[in-house]
């Protein structure tokens, strides 16, 4: 698939997952993976931007085995950016589609 | 490449970094090899996931690169999405409390206020004394222009005291409740007994144990960092709260202090001009209140322009690509 494709819907993917339920780093970045093909390396940068733009925050939690774990929790402005991110896909990917079709 | 190899590279090529950033980023990829190797991949594997490091490596610092504006930038968007982050917090804490803690914060904010009332008389006092003094002088115009800026820097003190104490109350008695740990479960424990008789109850009631259990911290008893409470329940209306309340604060900033701004940075120019022009055609002391006009203006420009960035600045900045 394009890379470019994925790049783009990479933030609203990351954001959604987050929205359900606070999930830990490597939790998050199977999760994403699974939906896109995605080189996993590339997602904790994008992580730690929307960290620092206050959609997501992250705090320590102690798990049984082996050591703390860093969760991300989406903040209320996440939920705001979220919900735009997804208007704009929905909309997006309808005006291609129909092109797209009457194209062809 | 071993990982010790990897991390060495990985660490070079983010040296631009500070410190503490880059180790952040570096224990994220650690612990993501170790999970890599729990779920039965090797090491090497887990490292050759990640591909070429170059690549990676532009790519952390791409991000960094937007974050590095967007943190420079500090824009109305900024502070509305800390303010609205804070709030949110603020209310999910105020619907996990319980009853007593209610009321005890409900006892202690009447005192805060009443401190912020005290702490405001020896302001209004000063205040008064300076606009009675400034009548007696019996300025004319001038005097009660100054009488009313005097009054006006006053009580914008006040709310700034005000709000300031407001906010490390909310800081400080809030948000910061170190509940105890026993409590909580002798507190459970009776509740699913009294509940035996009705299986589904019990289980709803263990659960909400575990729930409990889980922001606390094993070892200490601490509270760990705070996570979602009961404050779910009230959260389809609170996102609604929450959307009107940052709309309510751009008008708010916008009509409240960007328009008066304006205002008094124009009535204090004309102050300054009128008053040269008093100097220089009466020849009489105004000096004095020729300087204060001008400094005040100065000021009020200054202060109007770096308002006007804030509201306006930072609305240019759309977000960037990844």
């Amino acid at each position: 698939m394009n890379p470019q494709f994925k790049k783009g819907v990479l933030e609203l993917i990351v954001l959604l997952v987050i929205s359900k339920e606070d999930k830990y780093g490597y939790q998050l970045v199977s999760e994403v993976g699974r939906i896109v093909d995605v080189n996993e390396g590339t997602i904790y940068p994008l992580l730690k931007r929307l960290t620092n733009e206050k959609y997501c925050e992250t705090y320590l939690e102690q798990s049984a085995e082996g050591p703390a774990r860093k969760y991300y929790k989406i903040t209320m402005a996440g939920k705001i950016y979220l919900e735009i991110l997804t208007k704009e896909w929905l909309q997006f990917s309808q005006t291609v589609n129909d092109f797209i079709k009457e194209m062809q | 490449m071993t990982r010790e190899e990897f991390f060495a590279k990985l660490d070079a090529r983010l040296s631009i970094l500070n410190e503490k950033e880059r180790k952040d980023i570096i224990d994220e990829y650690q612990s993501h090899i170790d999970f890599k190797i729990q779920d039965g991949k090797t090491e090497a594997q887990a490292i050759a996931d990640f591909g070429d490091i170059d690549a990676l490596a532009a790519e952390i610092l791409e991000a960094y690169h937007i974050d590095n504006n967007a943190t420079k930038n500090k824009s109305l968007e900024y502070y509305i999405k800390s303010c609205v982050n804070f709030i949110n917090e603020v209310t999910e804490r105020i619907l996990s409390l319980s009853l007593s803690d209610i009321a005890r914060i409900i006892v202690e904010f009447i005192i805060v206020i009443f401190a912020i009332w005290l702490i405001s008389l020896p302001v209004d006092m000063i205040n008064n004394t300076i606009r009675s003094a400034l009548w007696g002088f019996s300025l004319g115009g001038l005097g009660d222009l100054l009488a009313g800026i005097v009054n006006l820097f006053s009580e914008l003190i006040n709310i700034a005291i005000a709000f300031l104490i407001i906010y490390s109350f909310i800081k400080t008695r809030v948000m910061t409740k170190t509940p105890v740990m026993p409590k909580y479960a002798v507190k459970n424990n009776t509740k699913s007994e009294t509940s035996a008789g009705n299986t589904a109850n019990a289980h709803t009631e263990t659960e909400s144990f575990s729930y409990e259990q889980a922001n606390f911290d094993v070892h200490t008893g601490k509270p760990l960092k705070h996570r979602k409470t009961l404050g779910e329940v009230g959260k389809s209306s609170s996102d609604f709260i929450i959307k009107m309340l940052v709309a309510i604060l751009k008008v708010f900033l916008f009509v409240c202090i960007w328009l008066p701004g304006i205002a008094a940075t124009i009535g204090l120019v004309i102050a300054t001009f009128i008053s040269i022009i008093l100097l220089i055609s009466q020849g009489i002391g105004l000096w004095g209140i020729c300087l204060i006009c001008a400094g005040c203006s100065i000021v009020s420009i200054g202060v109007t322009v770096w308002i006007t960035e804030i509201i306006f600045g930072g609305k240019k900045k759309k977000y960037e690509e990844i």
